[in-house]
């Protein structure tokens, strides 16, 4: 079975490749999305299936989902010594205790989140947010006691208990305060930055973790701070310790978009821009190694399991990595929640509480039941004809495919086709849009790529201009006579597929259109240079013909055609008639075939030309009479010459000899 | 709504009695309808020239104007008679009854701007009898009080929601004197200028001076009311209980007491069941209005080519206008409305022959507030016009119906003086108002006003004249010596020095340095869960004394349902700015603000920018 299906693979991809050597790198030809990497395969959906980066897909852990309603969101959890999870939520401020399946409010705060949790004995610290107040909840019976505010805090972001005093990491002027059991508030570390988002203990040693910089501190003592390492990025969201290294999420996060009337009062804000995340390792030595990074996902907080596999949260469709201790990283969980917030590792198995919106999960023991893939929406552009659907990979799968004309799947689009489990050609119709599914069949099941043919449909170009090339000139330059026409044209071509074009002509009077040159030329620039010597003078309308055919076999070749306005082909000067000298005038008149007379000028006695006007003041006609007044001249013989252009700047000059006196 | 059960079980009580009686009596008038009149149909009206007795006037149908407006027609007519020749259209005229045949075929309601012959346009009876019968919600009139000698109609549907007079809820946004009512004005359409337009609703103002009137009139004026400073004030009692008749003059009081101000019209028809028609128009087409209504007294028909209408004066408060509608106004007269008891007092006017005034307003949401304004500002204006800088220090409790009463205190200054109170209109006492009348979380209404006005006749104001620092780059995290020069009239300016602190975290950054009035300044409010929310976010606000320091920070911070939470780290920013649900957190940007109070008004504002550097200078220089 294996080796049939490498042998098809095989056959499909040689198929493949020759088409696309037979093809110009811009033709429209057959086409495929291929998926083959972590980073393509995980960008999909993943329910019981997990992406390894090396890029295989196989059957994930099955988690349980537990409702935490009416919060908004969890952002802390931590595990009680019964076993009993506490989370804190927004945005009411609530605590809840989860058991197994029950889910009740344990305490409330009053504010409106709880960010952080601690445990010590039999006390539950929570701090919270806006006013920066720390609680201390009795675990037996959920008294809750405000237990400090420290001075000018406003965000209590994390807490950190070493069992003697509770350690609070607070905004906005980035300090750590030492807490004691009266709940009298210290300064412990004074952060040049502006808040100190997480700690970390490791034995009598504190880390911690800053934005708007991205520092790692390791604080020894009230005061006594260094700075272990100074990430890329604006924000250390979380810091692991195990066994002597610090694992650390450190993000890049965009600036928030710009305050307007609409986002100020938006009732459902739209997503906002995820970060890009990093995960480091810092080993006792110092030395840091950049684990993993995604550029399209920020990290929100890392834990190290017991065996040192850590478990990082993702700040974008609701993911939780596994990074093994040799560094193999997998998108291990993918839920519906926008983003995992807080991660808890001391049990078995990995318990997780999610943002947007509040939900608790447990990874449970056994593999998933269902095991799907789910690819991301693949584009092809424009309506396309699709192909076969090949994968590589190990066991069992089967995989359907559905496809739509709108970004998002919704009822518009087509239901998932009927499943296949060997490669073969896809069913859903022609669209734009492709999604691919696969169900993996077996607990050993993998795909390691996938691909997917498919054919767009041919875009007919669009012309929106046929002209001439604009000339720079000045009003006071006479046009230059010229037989050659710099014809341009726009194109809208919507595929890119290359064009060729052919241009054609004819006088305005008349129907037959002549071609400008032969079909071996091969015109493929929007312009041409189109020489009219040997043209009668007249008016002319060019077309231009755009076609495809250079990237499209015959049947789907489509062409476009657009025609200019009249162009005026003039390359015979116009004449200068009846020129005489009388009564202080030089005067007679200027003749164009075409017309009209653009430009009149005078010289005497070989000096500068000098501009003149028509008997009426307007150079508007073909024919215009000219009595140009020439004053100053002194006794003697002169020689007064008259120069008149046409409009596309062909000129001619006639000269008078006359005697002043 | 607990405390209003006795009242509306009452209501009910004694609607069902009149239903009843009206099923046994024969109802309503004889009527005419439109599809029996003919042009040159001579019939006659009835309306008070002088005192309160109607006299007849004669009229001749000219024809019908068929759908003049939705489902009402008009009945276009001459109307000889010696004072309406000349006069034209009168306003105050607006729902004398006019009959065809002896039989009462509608309301004199509309007439011509400019007219040059008496024609008018007259509202068919039966489309305002139509809406005599309509029902209320209970919550419509907080604060209304059967009259228990008076028979009424009960309210007919169960209450669903807090009415808001068709007004967006008031969520803690800054208002004036002037939002409601300008809101409001946005919803009412002017009919237009060349068309027939309403006889004009006469609103007699009494203890008014020209000032006010004009400020009134550009407020009221787009509804068709007409305000005029004519005297109309209380007239003498006559002993006799009050009494409506069909033709005699009704008022609606907006102000009564040591000012008034009452909206003159006339009585169509007194039906037997409690109610009564009127207008023939609305008045401002509010709907369910709550307004409170009078007898009245018509001293003179004043002609004018402009706008005639009658000089009048109210006589007796009686009844409450419960709808105001498209035909005509209903007036139950079994129903005394809720007013305002607003009492004003002035301090510091040496000599001013009043500083107390006693009044009682309308209320109602829309208007209410610009009643109090024109009280107050009337008050003051009438005691101290001087032309001269004024500070101010208000001092006033507002009775808030189920929570108690609130006080707060204003301080402010008047560059034009006293005469100019619109400086007056920000006091807080309208933010207050509107928490009563227009939260969306539970019915309330103002039930008092007490307001004490302290007036120093001094330019005691400083005025924000420039600000500078040492050097424009500063260090992050250390505090930055602001210097504002401030001006005072009649003493040499000062220097002030602030100590505003620049955070580490603004290292790097270009920053704005605002500095202002704190009347000028508001930081983000929280959305309010509730009414004590809303009272919080009021109280909430920098005294016009301080000198206020704001920094702009590059951080966003986010409100939420009772909540604000400023300086958020970007990651945290964008966890709280949840995409699912509704009312995710709401984005605004942070500030970082010092104060100092000056002990006077602070004026002006300006602003500067500072450059912080990556690093302090001692450290960048070890």
């Amino acid at each position: 079975m294996l080796r049939r299906l490498t042998v098809l693979l095989a056959l499909a991809t040689a198929a493949s490749s020759a088409l696309f050597l037979a093809s110009p790198a811009d033709a429209v030809s057959t086409r495929h999305f291929t998926l083959d990497d972590a980073t393509e395969l995980a960008a999909g959906e993943l329910e019981g299936t997990m992406v390894w980066s090396t890029g295989q897909v196989v059957v994930g852990a099955q988690v349980a989902r537990v409702a935490l309603e009416g919060a908004a969101l969890a952002s802390s959890i931590v595990r009680g010594p019964d076993g009993a999870l506490y989370v804190g939520t927004a945005e009411a401020g609530k605590i809840f205790r989860v058991r197994g399946e029950s889910v009740e409010v344990f305490a409330e705060t009053g504010q409106l989140l709880v960010s952080s949790l601690a445990l010590a004995g039999d006390t539950l610290y929570a701090g919270t947010l806006p006013e920066g107040r720390i609680f201390a909840i009795t675990l037996a019976d959920g008294a809750i006691r405000e237990l400090s505010r420290p001075e000018n805090a406003e965000h209590v972001w994390a807490l950190v208990h070493d069992g003697r005093q509770l350690f609070a990491a607070t905004g906005p002027e980035g300090k750590v305060f030492a807490i004691d059991a009266r709940g009298n508030a210290s300064v412990y570390f004074d952060a040049d930055e502006a808040h100190v988002l997480c700690l970390a203990r490791d034995g009598e040693v504190l880390y911690a973790g800053t934005n708007d910089d991205a520092l790692v501190y390791r604080l020894r003592g009230p005061g006594r701070a260094e700075i272990v390492h100074d990430f890329p990025g604006n924000e250390v969201t979380s810091i692991a310790v195990h066994e002597g290294a610090l694992y650390v999420t450190a993000n890049d996060m965009p600036a928030p978009r710009p305050i307007t009337t609409k986002t100020a009062r938006s009732s459902a804000s739209e997503p906002p821009n995820p970060g890009k995340g990093r995960l480091y390792r810092v080993d006792a030595e110092g030395r840091v190694e950049r684990l993993h990074h995604d550029d399209g996902m920020h990290f929100t907080t890392v834990r190290a399991a017991a065996d040192g596999t850590l478990y990082v949260g993702g700040g974008k469709d609701g993911r939780v990595l596994r990074v093994t201790p040799d560094a193999l990283v997998a998108t291990y969980v993918d839920v519906d929640e926008r983003q995992v917030l807080a991660l808890e590792v001391s049990g078995d198995r990995p318990v997780f509480v999610t943002g947007d919106s509040a939900a608790l999960y447990r990874v449970q023991p056994q593999q998933a039941t269902e095991a799907f893939w789910t690819s991301k929406v693949l584009d092809a552009e424009f309506s396309a004809r699709f192909g076969q659907l090949t994968w590589r990979g190990d066991g069992r799968v089967q995989l359907q495919t559905r496809s739509g004309n709108g970004a998002e799947p919704d009822a518009t689009w087509t239901e998932w086709s009927q499943p296949i489990t060997s490669p073969g050609p896809i069913r859903s119709p022609a669209a734009r849009f492709l999604q691919i599914r696969a169900k993996l069949l077996e607990p050993t099941s993998v795909i390691r790529a996938v691909q997917a043919y498919y054919l767009p449909q041919n875009q007919r170009t669009a012309i929106s201009r046929v002209g001439t090339k604009a000339t720079k000139r000045t009003t006071d330059e006479p046009p230059g006579p010229s037989t050659n026409v710099e014809l341009t044209w726009d194109v809208q071509n919507p595929d890119d597929d290359s064009l060729r074009y052919r241009l054609r002509y004819r006088a305005e009077d008349q129907d037959v259109w002549r071609p400008m040159f032969r079909e071996d030329v091969r015109v493929t620039k929007n312009e041409y240079r189109w020489n009219t010597s040997g043209l009668p003078d007249g008016w002319y309308v060019v077309e231009v013909e755009a076609s495809d055919e250079l990237a499209n076999p015959a049947p789907n070749v489509l062409r476009t055609t657009r025609a200019s306005e009249p162009l005026l082909v003039d390359n015979h000067p116009p004449r200068i008639e009846g020129i005489a000298f009388r009564d202080g005038r030089v005067s007679g008149r200027a003749i164009d075939a075409l017309g009209p007379i653009a430009r009149l000028e005078v010289a005497i006695d070989g000096g500068d030309w000098l501009p003149a006007y028509s008997e009426d003041g307007l150079l508007d006609t073909r024919d215009e009479r000219f009595a140009i007044p020439i004053e100053g001249l002194a006794p003697g013989s002169h020689v007064i010459a008259v120069r008149a252009y046409d409009a596309a700047g062909n000129s001619v000059s006639a000269e008078v000899v006359t005697t002043a006196r | 709504m607990t405390s209003h059960a006795p009242t509306w079980i009452a209501l009910f009580v004694a609607g069902l009695l009149t239903l009843g009686t009206a099923a046994i009596a024969q109802r309503g008038p004889a009527t005419i309808g439109v599809e029996d009149i003919r042009p040159g149909m001579r019939g006659y009206g009835l309306s008070v020239f002088r005192g309160t007795e109607p006299e007849r006037f004669d009229v001749e149908v000219v024809d019908v104007l068929h759908q003049f407006l939705p489902g009402q027609d008009l009945i276009l007519a001459r109307t000889p008679h010696p004072v309406l020749d000349r006069a034209i259209a009168v306003g105050g005229m607006s729902g004398s009854p006019i009959y065809f045949d002896g039989k009462l075929a509608g309301a004199y309601a509309y007439g011509w701007t400019f007219g040059l012959e008496p024609v008018i346009g007259i509202t068919p009876i039966r489309s305002m009898l139509a809406e005599i019968d309509r029902p209320f919600r209970p919550t419509s009139f907080p604060g209304a009080r059967p009259l228990p000698e008076r028979p009424t109609q009960p309210a007919a549907r169960s209450p669903r929601r807090a009415s808001l007079d068709g007004l967006p809820p008031y969520l803690g946004a800054r208002v004036d004197a002037f939002s409601t009512v300008r809101a409001h004005r946005q919803n009412v359409v002017t009919p237009p200028p060349l068309g027939l337009q309403p006889a004009a609703t006469p609103l007699m103002l009494a203890g008014f001076t020209p000032r006010m009137t004009r400020l009134l009139q550009e407020e009221l004026e787009p509804f068709g009311l007409l305000p005029m400073q004519g005297g109309g004030g209380q007239a003498p009692r006559t002993g006799a209980p009050p009494s409506f008749v069909d033709g005699g003059a009704l008022g609606v009081q907006l102000i009564r007491g040591d000012m008034a101000a009452t909206g003159i019209g006339t009585v169509t028809h007194v039906a037997p069941g409690g109610r009564l028609v009127a207008f023939g128009h609305p008045m401002m087409n509010g709907g369910e209005s709550g307004l409170p209504t009078c007898t009245a007294r018509v001293l003179h028909v004043f002609q004018s080519v402009a706008r005639s209408f009658k000089l009048a004066e109210a006589i007796e408060p009686y009844g409450t206008l419960i709808h105001d509608r498209q035909p005509a106004i209903v007036v139950d007269r079994g129903l005394a409305a809720a007013t305002v008891p607003v009492r004003i007092r002035l301090n510091g006017v040496e000599g001013a022959p009043q500083t107390e005034w006693n009044v009682e307003v309308a209320s109602q949401r829309s208007m209410t507030p610009l009643l109090v304004f024109s009280a107050l500002g009337n008050a003051l204006e009438a005691s101290a016009a001087d032309q001269t800088d004024v500070v101010f220090t208000a001092r006033y409790s507002v009775g808030i119906e189920g929570h108690g009463t609130v006080q707060l205190e204003d301080r402010g200054y008047m560059a034009a003086g006293p005469g100019d109170s619109r400086a007056l209109s920000r006091l807080r006492l309208f933010d207050l108002m509107e928490v009563a009348y227009g939260n969306p979380f539970e019915p309330s209404r103002v039930t008092s006003v007490e307001l004490e006005l302290d007036l120093r006749y001094a330019r005691d104001v400083a005025i924000i004249d420039e600000a500078w620092i040492a050097t424009p780059e500063v260090d992050p995290g250390t505090d930055v010596e602001v210097h504002v020069r401030l001006v005072r009239y009649g003493a040499p300016s000062e220097v002030r020095t602030m100590r505003v602190h620049v955070p580490e975290s603004a290292a790097g950054e270009t920053l704005t340095l605002e500095l202002d009035g704190g009347s000028a300044v508001e930081d983000p409010r929280p959305d309010a869960r509730n009414v004590q929310d809303l009272l919080r976010i009021v109280r909430q606000s920098y005294p016009a004394t301080t000198l206020v320091a704001s920094l702009k920070m590059p951080a966003r911070g986010l409100r939420f349902r009772g909540h604000v939470v400023q300086s958020l780290p970007l990651g945290a920013l964008d966890s709280l700015q949840r995409t699912s649900g509704s009312g995710p957190g709401q984005p605004f940007q942070t500030y970082l603000r010092r104060t100092e109070d000056l002990g006077q008004v602070v004026a002006g504002a300006t602003q500067l920018t500072l450059r912080v550097r990556e690093t302090p200078r001692e450290r960048a220089s070890r």
